[in-house]
């Protein structure tokens, strides 16, 4: 049976008032019906108005439906009707889905295939003038930015030097923020992000100057970088154009080749900035023994995207971002579409001792987990791309301690690597691993560890 | 690395102050030459190009070929121990809400307290917000020191903010001394307790090897377990207390030995009290042929030196008379339920003379310390009516049961909506029968729409925490009206507590199913 947990509930949720409003309508005697068939659960509820409001889910997406009038999307009793299934699906006991749910999909299925027809319609031929026009029009739109962006790293390239001339001691923070306005304008918004955390090392405190002077390095290696782009091979210029901020269209890496595999969730993580909400999610193929990282956004009450909990699996045909390093990736399209997808292996995998890491990634774990043998991995991984951002780090039985009030992860040969983790998090994780060694997965900035998913035997943090 | 530490010099001060080609190792250096062909420091912008271009350098250099650093210090010794089992799932969402709601909160101890009685553990994410909880509120530690199971223990081992938090460890051997030597205070009054429950002279021998050493506030904490069994066995060693060094641990050693009727002390007190007090007939005819009784009360003129040592004090506090004051205190040594049999008169009868006496407040107050150190459920029902039953210190001396009857009394004699506010000195889990007598009240109450309902939020807030789950459908039967009605001034706070009613019957149900194997 599908199953959710209450933390992959936790996540889908807009906000904290509407989790809250969720949590209260999360028990079953609340619901007059509750039914399941089919990876659809539903469930009538009482609300304010005359009716019962029908709510439903369809879990392969997942997609919600309720007919409450609230804006919010899941709205609270999609939230509690999956809250009951995240903590008691026995007790939706129907198995008749009533005609409104049938309603509902079927509307479903008819968009679905209008926009499988709009897909194809897309694809189809067009006269070879028409195409044309368009290519024609597409490399004049490019060329224009290209102009763009090089204007505006010619500029912040004399900044740059201007900077390091007068020296980091003077540098004043509203210089930052305007220059990082200044990239927006030249359509680098990459650019503009790399300066604005650059300017915010110094209120981190720790060794910020070494490590502003560090990021100040690459930056300057990236603009010599765009400047000499024609010199480059292919995938370092793939990495210089997304550093700066040009995005790939969908379309575009759909013509890529992909790797079909079976990928396991290794790691996730999400990050709430205030105004966008980020899910990193690792996966590690089974055969192909690579990570890929899936990176989703959503803005306010957007849903994120829901993928299996950590062990979970997913499988099908994983495309890479092109880099010189390839980690985000597409997430994975099923070979053929399937009326209940991967989702249930994971929750049947979970049985299975060490789910965590498959069979394949715990052999890697075996020859690799040491941090000794992810430092190399990740000095190869530099030396192919030097702006390397977060780095897949699987660590075979690793004990966190705490130690001088710092925590740190240490591994069967007394290596350590320090952790950034909240001391909430860290006491969690220490609890969770008794003193036992654990396997971690987690990101590594070239600093210290973010930890995405542990195991022991059973269980995950 | 000296080429870093140039460079980072370099980068503070700007520049267009360096001087000098920063110093390379002999791997960077063929690199070095590229960026300063001949060897000195360019005067154009080819200077920053260079810098910048030798700070990338050693940046990735040193990042690339980075080694993880060896751990120096001592991992904790593993956990091997066996753990309590976990609550189900089901119950770990109302857990969650009643740590992220203040609505919610004060039904966290009655919910710790189910999951303790069921020797069940919380999973270790918890455990950070319960420790929170604990450093808070000092009554729930011994609970939440149960619920955390042995990882918990395990883990607050490693932090010291934790540790003086724990009174016990959930399958520690009760017999196991190194807690008594080694353990926080909680913990070492936790196993004297516990020993005193078992052997009371091997409690009583073993605190008097350590009296000695311990400082006065640990001396008085230990000494609290002696009320544990208390007897005659351990008259002469209070007797020496009497002389302690401290004060605290004198006046509680007195207090002890007044729970012993035939103590010396309790011998001493009797008499004072016999030569100062007297209970006669009332003069006049009338009063004699009534029955009327009369407490007369003779206090001597002059302290004496030898009331020191039980506990009397010369100086009265502010407000209060010298003899009234020793009076006081002298009475607040001797049960109060001695005086019920020895002038064969009933608690109401004695609160009645004690009213009309000159020295009125000074038998009242001492008679209510008395009876706060000497629970008698005979006197606390009348002295409870005394004063505003309300705030009443005496609640905490009835046995459950009792509190149920007296509050239950209280509420029938008027239908005051602040009188319900005697319910929450009824902390224990109420019984059924008195849970729907409660409801009844609080039907009168709200039929008679009074506006002033605010009067009834504390009482509908402990109620909604201790009312039995069993009756959660007949309070909304009961409530109905106001319930549905909008407009009626109770609507809003029934409202509120039926759905905390109705939280709680749901946690304690999730707490019910099966637990997990594991």
């Amino acid at each position: 049976m599908t199953t959710w947990t209450t933390a992959q509930v936790t996540a889908l949720a807009p906000d904290a008032a509407s989790l809250k409003a969720g949590e209260k309508l999360s028990q079953p005697h609340q619901w007059q019906t509750l039914g399941q068939a089919d990876g659809v659960v539903w469930g009538e509820i009482k609300g304010s108005g005359k009716n019962p409001y029908q709510t439903a889910i369809a879990l392969a997406e997942p997609a919600f439906k309720c007919s409450c009038p609230s804006r919010k999307f899941p709205c609270k009793h999609g939230l509690g009707l999956a809250l009951v299934l995240a903590a008691n699906p026995d007790k939706l006991v129907g198995t008749e889905p009533p005609a409104w749910l049938q309603d509902w999909l079927d509307k479903r299925g008819q968009r679905a295939q209008k926009q499988a027809e709009k897909a194809t319609a897309k694809d189809e031929p067009v006269d070879e003038a028409t195409l044309q026009k368009r290519t024609a029009a597409q490399q004049k739109r490019n060329a224009a930015r290209e102009d763009k962006v090089s204007a505006g790293i010619a500029e912040l390239q004399r900044w740059l030097f201007d900077l390091i001339r007068q020296g980091l001691a003077q540098q004043d923070d509203s210089q930052w923020q305007r220059m990082a306005a200044r990239m927006i304008d030249a359509q680098a918004p990459s650019l503009a992000r790399r300066l604005q955390s650059a300017a915010s090392l110094r209120y981190q405190g720790g060794a910020w100057q070494e490590k502003l002077l560090a990021e100040l390095g690459k930056l300057h290696l990236l603009l010599e970088a765009w400047q000499r782009r024609d010199h480059l091979s292919a995938e370092v210029q793939a990495d210089v154009l997304a550093q700066i901020g040009f995005s790939h269209s969908k379309e575009e890496l759909l013509l890529l080749d992909g790797i079909t595999d079976h990928w396991q969730v290794v790691g996730q993580r999400q990050e709430d900035d205030g105004q966008m909400r980020t899910q990193r999610t690792w996966l590690y193929g089974q055969n192909s023994q690579r990570f890929a990282l899936l990176l989703d956004f959503a803005v306010q009450n957007q849903p994120m995207a829901l993928y299996p909990s950590i062990g979970g699996m997913l499988e099908g045909k994983v495309i890479y971002y092109p880099s010189a390093v390839p980690l985000r990736a597409l997430p994975p399209v099923p070979p053929i579409p399937n009326p209940s997808p991967a989702r249930g292996e994971g929750s049947k995998d979970s049985n299975g001792e060490n789910f965590l890491f498959p069979p394949s990634l715990r052999g890697r774990v075996r020859e690799g987990g040491s941090l000794a043998a992810n430092f190399v991995a990740y000095g190869e991984a530099l030396a192919k791309c030097p702006w390397l951002g977060l780095f897949p780090f699987a660590i075979a039985n690793a004990t966190p301690v705490r130690h001088d009030n710092q925590w740190l992860l240490v591994d069967t040969e007394q290596h350590v690597v320090p952790l950034n983790i909240s001391d909430e998090q860290a006491w969690i994780l220490l609890g969770a691993s008794g003193g036992h060694p654990l396997h971690v997965f987690g990101e590594w900035d070239g600093y210290a560890l973010r930890i995405c998913g542990t195991c022991q035997p059973s269980g995950e943090v | 690395m000296p080429l870093q530490s140039t460079l980072l010099k370099i980068a503070l001060l700007g520049t267009e102050r360096q001087t000098q080609v920063p110093p390379a190792n002999a791997v960077l250096q063929p690199y070095l030459t590229q960026f300063y062909p001949d060897g000195k420091v360019p005067t154009d912008s080819r200077r920053e190009a260079a810098f910048l271009g030798m700070a990338a350098l050693a940046t990735q250099y040193q990042a690339a070929g980075s080694l993880p650093a060896t751990f120096t210090g001592i991992l904790p010794a593993p956990d091997d121990k066996p753990d309590l089992p976990l609550i189900p799932s089901a119950a770990e969402i109302h857990l969650r809400r009643m740590l992220a709601d203040n609505n919610l909160r004060p039904l966290l101890d009655g919910w710790l307290e189910t999951v303790a009685s069921k020797r069940l553990r919380v999973a270790v994410s918890f455990i950070p917000a319960l420790m929170e909880q604990a450093r808070q509120s000092r009554v729930i530690r011994p609970l939440i020191s149960s619920v955390i199971g042995q990882r918990g223990h395990w883990l607050a081992v490693q932090n010291a903010d934790w540790q003086n938090l724990l009174t016990f460890a959930p399958d520690a051997d009760a017999t196991d001394v190194s807690v008594w030597e080694e353990g926080n205070p909680a913990q070492r009054s936790e196993y004297l307790q516990h020993l005193r429950h078992q052997q009371p002279a091997a409690a009583r021998e073993l605190l008097q090897t350590v009296w000695k050493q311990e400082a006065a506030q640990v001396r008085q904490d230990l000494l609290q377990a002696l009320r544990t069994n208390l007897s005659g066995d351990d008259e002469s060693w209070l007797e020496s207390c009497l002389d302690d060094r401290s004060k605290g641990v004198r006046q509680l050693a007195a207090e002890l030995l007044g729970g012993l009727p035939g103590s010396a002390f309790s011998q001493r007190m009797q008499t004072l009290l016999h030569s100062w007090l007297e209970v006669h007939a009332k003069s006049g005819l009338l009063n004699k042929l009534g029955g009327k009784k009369q407490l007369q009360i003779n206090l001597p003129e002059n302290w004496n030196k030898s009331w020191l040592r039980d506990g009397i004090e010369e100086k009265p506090p502010q407000g209060k008379g010298a003899k009234a004051w020793w009076l006081e205190q002298t009475l607040s040594f001797v049960p109060p339920a001695y005086w019920t049999q020895h002038w064969q008169l009933a608690p109401a009868d004695l609160l009645a003379l004690a009213q009309d006496s000159d020295w009125k407040s000074a038998l009242l107050d001492g008679w209510q310390t008395a009876l706060l150190r000497y629970p008698d459920s005979d006197w606390a029902k009348v002295w409870l009516t005394r004063t505003d039953p309300r705030h009443s210190p005496l609640w905490q001396t009835l046995a459950p049961a009792d509190a149920e009857i007296t509050a239950f009394d209280l509420l029938q004699r008027s239908d005051s909506l602040e009188l319900l506010d005697v319910l929450t000195h009824l902390t224990h889990p109420w019984d059924q029968a008195f849970s729907l007598q409660v409801l009844a009240q609080l039907q009168t109450r709200a039929t008679r729409k009074q506006q002033y309902v605010y009067a009834a939020h504390a009482a509908c807030r402990h109620l909604a925490a201790h009312l039995d789950p069993a009756c959660v459908e007949d309070f909304a039967c009961l409530l109905h009206e106001p319930l549905q009605d909008e407009n009626h001034p109770f609507h809003r706070i029934l409202t509120d507590t039926l759905f905390t009613l109705r939280f709680r019957a749901d946690m304690l149900a999730a707490l019910e199913t099966t637990p997990p194997k594991d």
